[in-house]
């Protein structure tokens, strides 16, 4: 996993660095004089490698991270841990010195600025460990209590076989996990149908394709049929980045 | 006796003090009859106090331990029932806490403890009038569930709060053998669901159900077997039903229970209206002791109105299930002037807040959760406008819980500035090492801006970024801090010395993926039998640097969970915690005891 990870991360991420304030002055001045982004990664991985060998009784004297600890990448903000190096002081106590490196977001006020690198940091996201939303629980919500929440109904809702037609309909849109509902009766057309579920979950229109389950439980693109066959059949919308 | 060492024998509130050595001259000036002494100490409920009382003298001690009826114990592996039951002889409820907190959030591997059974088999024989249980995050199995209800004849009430491992046959057990039920409280568990038809396993001469939350259980119930249940069991007033019943049952249960103090809704909204919606409005007018309400699945404009009539007099609202935008939050809670406790969803926004701020100046506690805490692209929620909106006007506030993705060090010190106050103050921005989003500094100041202004606060949880200037204030300022939770900050050993260097009061302290190492770690060491426990994930610990501290501090518990991916010198997983039962038994193949 690292191996992929590093040399992504060593080809197509730009880095804004910031050095994490120490209180021991002398190292933080060292760190900047010698810190190269391409280096440490490749020098973590390898570092780490070299460990497995070790046959330190005293591990006080090399003291390593975990490798790379990758954060919320998807809002385009990361935060990597690289480990810099060791410095003994002279009462044999191990300081360790931490780099934090950000990625920030184009729109951060005075912020150097960033190519929003959608593709990639989507890739990484599955790169890392857990349930692939990023980190292992984070953020901190209890995950039953999520379930708990947003459980789907049984039931099915707006115009299934014999009962009496409502004109609601669930709307998805995917990654969020809160639907919405529609009144259909409000709309003649996909024209404004589409802007209107679009603007719900605060996308442009443009930016999403819309999708829906007909009775026979397929799900279709919406634009085929003519409008009225489409109100007769559909059961759920859902809505797609293109 | 000076502080330190007065909590070092203090094992969450049950001791195995040696009397005699307790004070050597146990000859009062002012001697009390035993008489007069276990009436008088039976009137003590606070288990703070209850072990001060225990520490006085001999006599003291003797009188304390036969006249207590209520045992708590925050950690099941700190002390063995054998030791508690041999303490206290007339124990009628018991509360046990198992698993550590991160095993909320999926830190703690699958069986790795805290099992129930073990304890009820020693409490059957020791309390076999136990009338009260209440677990939270323990390993809890339907044959637990079933020895319980099969064993304990005065039986009265079982809370289940984030414990996992059983199933509705368990349920099925409880409530067809507990003859004397007033409470069946089950939250946010990790239960098999199997089915609804434990209702109706309530037999028709229950009549004393006081409280029943099955809110967290998926599966429908029989509607005609809860209706006679809620109807004949008079004193009801909790009852918080799941989402699968919808607005029609609620309102024939509400007429049923108008006496009810704390209701949970099902879902609430329909398709089908049956009933005007000017009926429901008036039945929950005529349910004039409502404190709370929760629930309120799927609402909206046309169904959340109804409730208008009880909520004068609410002190506590939880729309942690209801996604409402901002405008329906604010019509909703000009209503709700005597509202104490509030927890919401993010999608109410910083307007939504606003009108938090507006209308609810006595508000004591908030809670905002995220409504979509994976989603990481275009999400609205709340930022540090809303939080400093609410502060303002909102000035007993003392509780918060805020997920945010964006904050700034001068908002949080404007919030404390207007409500010193705070006692738990737990700010969660969730991307990772967010600095302060104006200013592009660490959050430092912030948290600094809170433990210099709250002189009484026992809770903290830090995020965004962080150096170790942060944990310099807490340790220097937060003199009444109690629990502690720290993730992703610091930037050396440092941060973590501070703390342990400061905050006398501390007693749980947990921390994950931060560079705190083996120096940081055994720096603390004189202070961890004070504390219940330390949690330390996906830090810098190697085994040798947990050897060490397990080697110096015997009464302690040293315990590291292997990962398959870690190495074997690192300590992914530590969790440390004082003991007086030694090391675990139990204790699967992936825990090592040092």
């Amino acid at each position: 996993m690292v191996l992929s990870v590093s040399s992504f991360f060593a080809k197509r991420m730009e880095l804004h660095l910031s050095l994490a304030i120490s209180s021991s002055s002398s190292s933080a001045s060292s760190c900047s004089s010698r810190f190269d982004p391409n280096y440490n990664i490749n020098y973590t991985h390898e570092h780490s490698n070299k460990r497995k060998h070790d046959d330190y009784d005293d591990d006080d004297n090399d003291q390593t991270m975990p490798l790379l600890v990758w954060g919320n990448f998807c809002c385009n903000k990361s935060h990597l841990i690289i480990e810099e190096h060791q410095d003994h002081d002279g009462d044999d106590e191990v300081q360790s010195n931490y780099v934090f490196v950000h990625r920030r977001n184009e729109y951060d006020g005075g912020a150097i600025g960033w190519p929003p690198m959608k593709s990639c940091t989507e890739n990484l996201c599955q790169l890392t460990m857990g349930n692939g939303d990023g980190v292992i629980g984070w953020p901190p919500v209890k995950l039953c209590r999520k379930k708990h929440c947003q459980l789907k109904m049984g039931t099915e809702d707006g115009g299934g076989g014999g009962r009496s037609k409502s004109t609601y309909y669930k709307v998805h849109m995917e990654g969020i996990e809160i639907a919405r509902k529609v009144d259909l009766n409000l709309h003649q057309s996909y024209q404004t149908l589409v802007p209107t579920l679009a603007n719900m979950f605060g996308k442009c229109f443009e930016d999403v394709k819309l999708t829906y389950q007909d009775q026979e439980g397929d799900w279709l693109l919406a634009g085929d049929v003519p409008w009225g066959t489409f109100i007769n059949t559909v059961q759920r919308l859902k809505l797609q980045r293109k | 006796m000076d502080l330190n060492q007065k909590r070092t024998r203090m094992v969450d509130r049950v001791d195995s003090v040696d009397p005699d050595l307790v004070s050597p001259e146990s000859t009062p000036m002012c001697p009390f009859p035993d008489e007069v002494l276990e009436p008088v100490l039976s009137l003590i409920n606070s288990h703070k106090d209850r072990s001060s009382v225990s520490l006085v003298c001999k006599d003291w001690y003797n009188a304390e331990r036969w006249s207590r009826r209520h045992v708590f114990i925050g950690n099941c592996y700190s002390v063995s029932p054998e030791i508690v039951v041999g303490r206290f002889p007339k124990i009628r409820s018991v509360t046990l806490k198992g698993k550590p907190r991160f095993s909320d959030f999926n830190l703690v591997p699958e069986d790795w403890g805290a099992d129930v059974y073990p304890w009820l088999s020693v409490l059957a024989k020791a309390y076999p009038f136990l009338e009260e249980l209440r677990l939270k995050r323990m390993a809890v199995s339907d044959e637990s569930l079933e020895f319980l209800a099969m064993n304990f004849p005065e039986f009265k009430a079982l809370s289940l709060l984030s414990c996992d491992g059983f199933s509705t046959d368990g349920l099925k057990a409880i409530a067809t053998h507990c003859r004397n039920l007033a409470e069946l409280d089950i939250q946010e568990n990790g239960i098999d669901d199997l089915g609804g038809d434990w209702l109706s396993c309530f037999p028709e001469t229950l009549t004393t159900l006081q409280v029943l939350n099955f809110a967290s259980l998926n599966s429908e119930v029989n509607f005609n077997d809860l209706e006679k249940l809620v109807t004949r069991c008079k004193s009801l007033r909790v009852l918080k039903v799941n989402r699968t019943i919808n607005l029609d049952q609620l309102q024939k249960l509400l007429l049923r229970a108008p006496q009810l103090t704390e209701l949970g809704t099902g879902t609430f909204t329909q398709d089908l209206v049956t009933r005007p919606v000017a009926d429901l409005e008036a039945t929950f007018g005529s349910c004039k002791n409502l404190l709370t309400i929760s629930g309120l699945w799927d609402t909206n404009s046309l169904y959340l109105p109804v409730i208008y009539p009880a909520c004068a007099s609410l002190t506590f609202l939880n729309l942690s299930c209801a996604a409402l935008r901002s405008f329906e939050l604010a019509m909703l809670l000009i209503h709700c002037k005597s509202l104490r406790r509030l927890w919401v969803l993010d999608t109410v926004g910083d307007m939504g807040l606003e009108a938090v701020g507006s209308w609810c100046p006595l508000l004591e506690e908030l809670r905002v959760f995220p409504a979509d805490p994976f989603e990481q692209e275009n999400v609205a929620g709340v930022t540090e406008s809303g939080f400093v909106a609410v502060s303002r006007g909102c000035p007993k506030l003392h509780y918060v819980l805020y997920f945010c993705h964006q904050m700034t060090n001068a908002a949080v010190a404007t919030v404390v500035q207007n409500c010193p106050g705070f006692t738990h103050f737990r700010l969660c921005i969730m991307n990772l090492g967010q600095p302060d989003y104006v200013t592009n500094e660490p959050m430092d100041e912030a948290f600094g801006a809170v433990v210099r202004t709250c002189p009484n606060l026992q809770r903290l949880a830090v995020s965004g970024l962080l150096t170790d200037l942060t944990f310099e204030y807490i340790g220097k300022y937060a003199k009444n801090l109690e629990i502690l939770s720290v993730a992703f900050a610091g930037s050396s050993d440092l941060g973590l010395k501070y703390v342990l260097g400061g905050c006398p009061r501390l007693r749980k302290l947990e921390i994950r993926d931060c560079p705190f190492g083996n120096a940081a770690l055994l720096s603390g060491l004189t202070k961890y039998e004070s504390m219940r426990s330390l949690w330390m994930s996906a830090c810098n610990l190697t085994m040798n640097g947990c050897r060490v501290l397990a080697k110096e501090m015997p009464r302690l518990n040293v315990e590291v969970m292997k990962d398959e991916d870690s190495e074997d010198s690192q300590a992914h997983k530590v969790y440390i915690y004082r003991t007086v039962a030694g090391p675990r038994r139990d204790a699967p193949p992936f825990v090592l005891t040092l």
